[in-house]
């Protein structure tokens, strides 16, 4: 009986601590995004996703990241001003980046579940689809 | 063309120039300070690091108009004498080879240890990835930047 209850017991610690790791480990996207974002974009929007203003747009707390197709574009052809964001205008150039499709999904999700912001994650097999879609207003690099 | 004032390694400087030129442009051919190098002209080599605030920052894609009266540092005004910290460890350690990133480099290497004055290794590369050099000196740059942190405290 002793026995029983120490399996028992050893089975029900061993559950809970896989549950909290389970749900405490960052994904591993946006732990890779993390290094990709500080390899191509912390230069400009720094490290705490500020930016500079009036040079290099913020990425905190903001809804213009929400169209993925968007943002892969952004991210992997550049862009040109001008924008408006926050009620800031930017009139700057931005370069595209070459970078995989893993590393374009990876930073997505990186930016888009950081400093406050809150998305569901890209997989990797969604960039190709986006890499082609058409997105309204935007100008390439 | 607009009249900006501008406060260079602790000096006032006046520029009158188009806003949107990058202060890259206005530091080399405006002020003559022509330490800070051009590179890529797209903000992915690093070439043309400066100090917006003490903060590393590339000036080939910043415009003058953002900067206003923030404090810019150059690498003529790193130090007067030559003598910072990561300039004595790069020469003690001869890092550079052809030379050109080196200055972006060091801009980039002084503002990581004034915002932490002990780096890791990682926070080293993290801080560093966004300076290339072309002729591979990276290990004795993460040795100099090593080194400035040992020596800058003793």
């Amino acid at each position: 009986m002793r026995k029983i209850t120490t399996l028992l017991f050893a089975t029900l610690l061993s559950t809970i601590c896989l549950s909290f790791v389970q749900t405490s480990a960052p994904n591993a996207s946006i732990q890779n995004g993390k290094k990709v974002y500080e390899t191509y974009c912390i230069s400009c929007h720094m490290e705490n996703g500020m930016g500079v203003e009036g040079a290099f747009p913020s990425l905190v707390k903001t809804g213009n990241l929400s169209d993925k197709n968007r943002l892969v574009k952004i991210i992997l052809l550049g862009m040109r001003g001008p924008l408006i964001i926050k009620g800031t205008s930017f009139d700057g150039e931005m370069a595209g980046i070459e970078m995989t499709d893993k590393e374009v999904a990876d930073v997505i999700n990186y930016i888009r579940n950081t400093w406050g912001n809150k998305a569901p994650l890209v997989q990797v097999s969604e960039i190709p689809a986006a890499k082609i879609a058409v997105v309204k207003g935007y100008q390439p690099y | 063309m607009a009249k900006y004032k501008l406060k260079v390694n602790g000096k006032m400087m006046e520029a009158e120039v188009d806003p949107t030129t990058p202060v890259l442009w206005v530091l080399r051919d405006h002020l003559n300070l022509v330490g800070t190098k051009y590179g890529c002209g797209v903000g992915s080599c690093g070439a043309c690091t400066i100090h917006l605030n003490g903060k590393a920052m590339k000036s080939c894609q910043l415009p003058i108009a953002a900067v206003a009266a923030q404090e810019i540092t150059t690498i003529e005004g790193l130090s007067e004498s030559g003598e910072h910290p990561v300039q004595k460890a790069w020469l003690s350690l001869d890092v550079a080879q052809c030379g050109y990133c080196q200055t972006g480099q060091i801009m980039a290497a002084s503002a990581l240890l004034k915002s932490k004055p002990h780096p890791t290794d990682e926070e080293i590369e993290t801080a560093m990835n966004g300076n290339i050099c072309r002729c591979g000196t990276y290990v004795r740059i993460k040795q100099a930047i090593q080194s400035a942190a040992k020596n800058a405290h003793q």
